[in-house]
C-alpha cells in the first residue's frame, strides 16, 4: 500500500544541519497496524510527517500502491493523495472556536458535503466514539479523553484508507488511554483502515501493533512482528498506595 | 453647573454635529480601505514570513520594510509627504477626501500589524491540522485563521478604528475637516476651553462605546474561554 524508498530529511537552521532521518526503506501492507517507536528526537515525528504528506523529504520517494509521490506532483494531487489519510495528533488538536459536531464534521465541509449531510456523518460518528451527547459542546468543556475520541471521530469522518496516530496517548492517564487504544482497535476492526502509530510508550506498541519499525538516530535498528500483548496494564492509585482511597 | 456646556452646545451644537459625522465618515472610509489591503498585508506577513506556513521571506521581508516605514513617520508629516499625492489623485491637498487617503495608509499598515499578531497567536498546532486534511490556501485562511483568531482579529480592529479617530482629528492642522478642525479653529485659535472641553468629552464617550462594542463582540465570538457545557 504504502512504500518508503531511501528516504532522507535535514534540518537547516542558524545552529546548523540536523539530520533527522537517513535512508530509511520499508513497505506497509493495507489493513495492517505499523507501530514506529524510538527514543526522543530518533525521527519519529519526522517520519509520519513525510509519510502523511506534511513535509516533503530532501530525498527518497514515497509510492501510494505503486504511483510515486515526489516533487513533481502537483499541488492538487498532492491534496487529493493527503485526503486519502486522517492525522490524530498528540495534543488533539481540536479547533476551540468550534463545538464538536462543528469539528468533526470539518472535512467534509472542506470537500464541499452540505451541512445536513456532513452533520448527519459527524453525529454518526460521534456515536461510534461514544460522545453524541456531546456534540454541542465546545472543546474547551472536554476532557482529555473526550477531546482525543473527538480528535478520532473527526479523522474518521472521510472513511480514510490510512490512519496516521501521533503519541496519541501520551497526554492521557492509563485508564483512558486504554479506552482510547480499544477505540483505535474497534476502528480497526470496524473500518478496515490502516493504522500507523508512533509512540514511545512500549506498552501501547505492545498492546496494538502487528509489526514496529523502531527508529534511532534516524536509521532502522529493527523492523518485524512482534509478540502483541494480551492486555494493556493500568495499575490504580489504590493498587500503588495498597489500599482503598481515602 | 453644566451652564458652560450647555451654552457651548446652544452655539457651536451645528458644527460640532457637522464635525462627528465628518470624522466618523472619514474614519469609516479609511478603515474600510485598511481592513481589506491591510488584512491581506498581516497575512502576508505572518504566513510567509521565515517559518510560517507558506513560508516566503521574498515577499514577507519587503513588505515588512514598507509597514515598518509608513509607521515610523509621524502623522503630521506623513499629511505633508502625502499632499502631493493627493493633489494628483483628487485635484486637491485639502479636505476630508485628501485627509482620507492619508489616514487609509496609515491605517492599512496599523491593521497590518494588528493582524499579524493575531496570526502569530493561533496554536501551530491548528497550520498542522489544516496541513493533515489537504485544505487549499484559501480554505486555510477562511476555516483555519479567520476562525480561530476572530477575537484577537475583533478587538485589533477595534483598537485600529480608534487610533484612526485619533490620527482624524490630527487631519484638522491641513484643513482636512472633521471635529478636529474645528477643535483647532474655534478651540485653539479662538482660545474657546468649554469647547475644548465638549469636544474631548463626546470623543471620551464615541471612543468608550466604540471599545465596549468591540469587546462585547470579541467575547461573543470566544469559545476558547467559555466553560459551555452542552
Amino acid at each position: 500500500m504504502i512504500t518508503v524508498e531511501n528516504l532522507s530529511m535535514d534540518f537547516t537552521g542558524k545552529a546548523g544541519s540536523a539530520k533527522a532521518l537517513s535512508d530509511v526503506s520499508f513497505a506497509i501492507s493495507a489493513g495492517e497496524i505499523l507501530g514506529i517507536v524510538g527514543k526522543s528526537g530518533a525521527g519519529k515525528t519526522t517520519l509520519l510527517r513525510l509519510l502523511s504528506f506534511q513535509m516533503r523529504p530532501n530525498s527518497g520517494r514515497i509510492l501510494i500502491d505503486g504511483e510515486p509521490v515526489d516533487h513533481t506532483t502537483s499541488a492538487r494531487a498532492l491534496r487529493r493523495i493527503v485526503q486519502q489519510s486522517a492525522t490524530v495528533f498528540q495534543g488533539f488538536s481540536l479547533l476551540y472556536n468550534r463545538n464538536v459536531v462543528e469539528n468533526v464534521a470539518l472535512p467534509l465541509k472542506l470537500r464541499g458535503m452540505s451541512r445536513s449531510q456532513r452533520e448527519e456523518k459527524a453525529r454518526d460518528l460521534l456515536n461510534f466514539v461514544g460522545l453524541a451527547h456531546r456534540a454541542r459542546a465546545y472543546p474547551i468543556t472536554l476532557s482529555g479523553g473526550e477531546a482525543q475520541r473527538v480528535a478520532i471521530a473527526r479523522a474518521l469522518v472521510t472513511d480514510p484508507k490510512i490512519l496516521f496516530l501521533d503519541e496519541p496517548t501520551s497526554a492521557l492517564d492509563s485508564q483512558t488511554s486504554k479506552d482510547i487504544l480499544d477505540l483505535v482497535k474497534r476502528t480497526h476492526q470496524t473500518y478496515g483502515v490502516t493504522i500507523v502509530l508512533v509512540s514511545h510508550q512500549i506498552e501501547v506498541v505492545r498492546y496494538m501493533c502487528d509489526r514496529v519499525l523502531h527508529l534511532e538516530q534516524g536509521r532502522i535498528k529493527r523492523l518485524g512482528p512482534i509478540q502483541k500483548a494480551p492486555q494493556f496494564h493500568v495499575e490504580t492509585m489504590e493498587q500503588i498506595w495498597g489500599m482503598p482511597d481515602v | 453647573m453644566f451652564d458652560w456646556a450647555f451654552g457651548t452646545w446652544a452655539r457651536f451644537g451645528d458644527q460640532i454635529i457637522v464635525g462627528f459625522v465628518e470624522t466618523f465618515y472619514m474614519v469609516a472610509v479609511a478603515f474600510s480601505i485598511a481592513l481589506v489591503l491591510g488584512t491581506g498585508i498581516g497575512m502576508a506577513l505572518s504566513l510567509c514570513s521565515r517559518g510560517g506556513p507558506m513560508a516566503s521571506p521574498l515577499l514577507a521581508s519587503p513588505l515588512a520594510v514598507v509597514v515598518n516605514i509608513i509607521r515610523s513617520v509621524p502623522f503630521i508629516l506623513l499629511l505633508i509627504i502625502m499632499a502631493p499625492v493627493a493633489r494628483a489623485l483628487i485635484g486637491t491637498a485639502y479636505g476630508i477626501y485628501a485627509s482620507m487617503i492619508s489616514l487609509s495608509v496609515v491605517g492599512v499598515a496599523i491593521v497590518a500589524r494588528l493582524v499579524e499578531q493575531a496570526i502569530s497567536d493561533i496554536n501551530p498546532q491548528v497550520f498542522h491540522t489544516a496541513r493533515s486534511m489537504g485544505v487549499s490556501r484559501f480554505q486555510l485562511v477562511t476555516e483555519f485563521i479567520l476562525v480561530e483568531a476572530r477575537s484577537p482579529l475583533i478587538l485589533g480592529f477595534t483598537s485600529a478604528i480608534i487610533s484612526l479617530i485619533a490620527y482624524s482629528t490630527v487631519v484638522g492642522v491641513i484643513a482636512g475637516g472633521g471635529i478636529g478642525y474645528l477643535a483647532l479653529q474655534e478651540g485653539f485659535y479662538m482660545w474657546n476651553q468649554p469647547l475644548m472641553w465638549v469636544i474631548i468629552l463626546l470623543m471620551v464617550l464615541a471612543v468608550q462605546v466604540i471599545q465596549l462594542l468591540g469587546s462585547a463582540l470579541a467575547r461573543m465570538v470566544d469559545k476558547k474561554g467559555k466553560s459551555r457545557k452542552s
